[in-house]
């Protein structure tokens, strides 16, 4: 399976943000999305999420070398700011999600077993979302799209505010998921996409452009990466 | 001071005219007019300014016209006919009263509002002069805008010219002097009235203060001029006497801090405030739950554990209703000659229904509870926007909206029916079905109408409560369109029945709206 950007472009008024992207992802590997502040890498997860329309441009699943368009059904998107439902518990958030999504969830588990697996406590099960810690909300985004499976996870900035424990279990969960899919994480920090990308994509002009390791060691292939980013000051 | 005050005023002209800038670019053609550079385009800023200057002026002037009319000099001519007394008597006693009322609620020295926390603790503006410097320009505004309407209502009520002059000084003078029963009490026990835990202390006082207002002189029983005019102008040397304790209070940022303390630390951003308001009308009863599916689970939580925000005021409104129903039928009953004054009021004015019942629905309370503390975060997720998902959950939204609003509309058509049966009846005993269904369809239309404006100009930034221009253009436009059906003089069947078939046939078209374009409208806007 492949996730295929074809010509997109989206500008607010005179900034053209994303500048005719053509850009192709491949299932079982996690993209490290990195760019500068400013270079338009959440504007371009919310055209793919239908949040904004975009100017122009597609975006297509291929399958068996059959490409079709996207539908909701296909992304998973988990926000910096974790946003949940503040009003329900955890419990019954998963609950909601489970009984609006059942014809699509394959295999279907005790809510409880989702709880054990992302390590919620369960004194934590039955309390409202809006008592929840930051890293908590993020948990509870991240079951719902292990429980849904979607074909594409795009994950902003995940794990930029959780604490060091609660950040190892979620880059420990990202490296078990993704097999069968694509997950695009995008950050700023250059340390944790080297650690858990497959690839590096950079963001810089309005266009996409992948990062080769070739023979190079983590320190020269980490150089370089800040070599590109710098250019971009300097256009 | 005055260089406080100056700062102050310049912050919030500048945050105001920015919001105005901010409405102008989502305006469909109107923002193709609006560079992009337009909040630091020297031009626009100064227009944007002027405009939120005259209506800041607007406000106050229509407000004291509004209150000394509407509130003051109304009830004057039908009370002191009643009753064969000088209409001065009559204006002197509901003015007093209700001047008490405003020393209670309506003083402006603590405010505890985002403008006061943004000056106070995050721009660290001087707070006692920030307060008092404000507190001198609202004294100013009130004495100077109460001054014309006070002599046009005033001489109109055969009130002493001399004493029309005086009055705008008494209603100052009164808010001085509990400004400074605020900071004795404050002094003594720590509370102002702005404190939230005050409100129940002083919501029986001003409300038995508001009874006293009309009560007695509709039974005739009215203070006499000497008296009335005596407090009032007695307030005047007794304000002058409480400059001085207002003036030597040090802890206005100790005030001003305790009133914010409830939401204080969590105020780091307007987004921030907002969020954390909201998200404190979410009742934290995890026992309230419910054995539906699916989105109707979602509603009924969403309804259970923010009954406070949803009903409250809905059922504070009511009980409004009931009591100046109850208000209404002793009139009828212990004052003969008003019941064929009602009676024609019933018959002909029921128009005036459109704009009472515009003012007590409920359906922005609703739609912002909905967007900042469900759709807000809801609609980030894929399977919440599907086409199907948002009509499923407008379907169930809209019958709770329609629930929530019936109350009032019921006590009113119910209110009407009675007091029509109370006054002599009518010929036409369908009028009676009429009066009875027609806010219930207003009340219908109202609802379908703010809900299908949520859906299709979403107008709330993620976190924010700033609207969008369209959104409020049409709110705006529907505020017109009942003060003009207001002045509508039709016979109630004719009315009544124009209503009902209207109301249901744009229920109908709503509907339809909502169903076309919602699943592409209603989103975040960024």
């Amino acid at each position: 399976m492949k996730f295929v950007i074809s010509h997109i472009a989206k500008s607010f008024e005179k900034k053209e943000v994303l500048r005719d992207i053509d850009f192709t992802f491949e299932a079982g590997k996690i993209y490290g999305l990195l760019g500068r502040n400013g270079a338009g890498k959440t504007t371009l997860f919310n055209c793919i999420n239908s949040d904004l329309k975009p100017d122009s441009g597609s975006f297509m699943l291929e399958e068996n070398g059959q490409q079709r368009s996207m539908n909701s059904d296909d992304i998973g998107y988990v926000l910096s700011t974790p946003t949940v439902p503040e009003f329900l518990t955890g419990r019954e958030f998963l609950k909601f999600f489970c009984d609006i999504n059942k014809s699509r969830i394959k295999q279907l588990q005790d809510p409880d077993a989702y709880f054990d697996y992302m390590s919620i406590q369960p004194e934590d099960r039955d309390k409202l979302l809006k008592d929840y810690s930051h890293g908590m909300k993020n948990k509870m985004q991240m079951i719902v799209n292990i429980i849904a499976e979607p074909n594409l996870l795009l994950l902003d900035e995940p794990l930029t505010s959780l604490d060091v424990v609660v950040a190892e279990e979620m880059k420990e969960l990202l490296r078990a998921q993704k097999d069968g899919r694509i997950i695009i994480l995008s950050t700023h920090i250059l340390d944790l996409a080297l650690d858990l990308c497959d690839e590096i994509v950079l963001l810089s002009h309005g266009v996409l452009e992948p990062v080769e390791k070739e023979n190079l060691d983590s320190h020269e292939f980490r150089e370089k990466i800040i070599a590109a980013l710098r250019e971009e000051d300097h256009v | 001071m005055f260089e406080t005050f100056r700062q102050s005023f310049s912050l919030r002209c500048t945050a105001n005219a920015n919001m105005f800038l901010f409405a102008l670019k989502k305006i469909p053609i109107i923002k193709k007019l609006i560079p992009e550079t337009a909040y630091s385009e020297p031009a626009l800023k100064i227009f944007a300014k002027i405009v939120i200057l005259l209506f800041e002026i607007g406000k106050f002037v229509l407000g004291k016209l509004a209150y000394l009319g509407i509130m003051v000099a109304l009830p004057v001519v039908p009370v002191a006919t009643q009753h064969e007394v000088p209409k001065s008597t009559v204006f002197l006693h509901i003015l007093l009263f209700l001047t008490l009322i405003g020393g209670i609620v309506n003083i402006n020295l603590f405010k505890g509002d985002e403008r006061s926390y943004q000056a106070i603790n995050l721009l660290q503006m001087d707070a006692r002069r920030f307060t008092l410097s404000n507190f001198i320009y609202y004294l100013l505004c009130t004495a100077l805008s109460f001054l014309p309407f006070m002599l046009l209502f005033g001489i109109l009520s055969d009130v002493p010219v001399w004493l029309c002059l005086l009055l705008p000084l008494a209603i100052v003078g009164t808010k001085l002097v509990f400004a400074a029963l605020n900071i004795f009490s404050y002094n003594r026990i720590g509370i102002v009235a702005d404190d939230a835990k005050a409100t129940w202390v002083l919501l029986p006082v001003w409300i038995i203060l508001l009874l006293a207002a009309y009560i007695p002189p509709i039974t005739g029983r009215i203070v006499p001029p000497t008296v009335s005019a005596g407090i009032l102008l007695a307030m005047i040397p007794l304000g002058a006497l409480s400059v001085l304790p207002v003036i030597r209070f040090r802890k206005y940022k100790e005030v001003n801090q305790s009133i914010l303390s409830h939401t204080r630390q969590q105020m780091d951003t307007n987004k921030n405030r907002i969020k954390v308001t909201m998200q404190k009308q979410i009742t934290a009863d995890v026992t309230q739950t419910s054995s539906r599916s699916g989105f109707e689970f979602l509603n009924e939580l969403f309804v259970k554990r923010h009954r406070k925000l949803l009903w409250g005021a809905t059922l504070k409104v009511s009980a409004v209703l009931a009591v100046l129903l109850a208000i209404l039928i002793s009139v009828i009953r212990f004052v003969p000659p008003s019941r064929a004054v009602i009676n024609d009021m019933l018959l002909t004015r029921t128009s005036v229904l459109w704009i009472v019942l515009y003012a007590i629905n409920r359906s922005a309370g609703f739609t912002q509870a909905c967007f900042m503390n469900c759709d807000n975060a809801m609609l980030t997720y894929p399977f919440f926007k599907k086409p199907g998902s948002i009509l499923k959950l407008f379907r169930i939204r809209l019958r709770e909206l329609i629930k929530i609003n019936a109350l009032p509309a019921g006590i009113i058509g119910a209110g009407m029916t009675l007091m029509l049966a109370m006054t002599g009846g009518t010929e036409q005993p369908v009028n009676y079905l009429v009066l009875l269904l027609a806010p219930i369809a207003i009340n219908m239309f109202f609802s379908v109408h703010f809900l299908m404006l949520y859906y299709l100009f979403q107008p709330y930034t993620a976190g924010s409560v700033m609207k969008g221009g369209m959104y409020s253009i049409l709110a705006t436009g529907t505020y017109m369109f009942c003060y003009f059906m207001m002045r509508a003089t039709l016979p109630t069947f004719g009315f009544g029945l124009v209503c009902i078939v209207f109301c249901a046939a744009y229920f109908l078209i709503a509907c339809a709206l909502v169903y076309k374009f919602a699943p592409k409208t209603f989103k975040i806007h960024n």
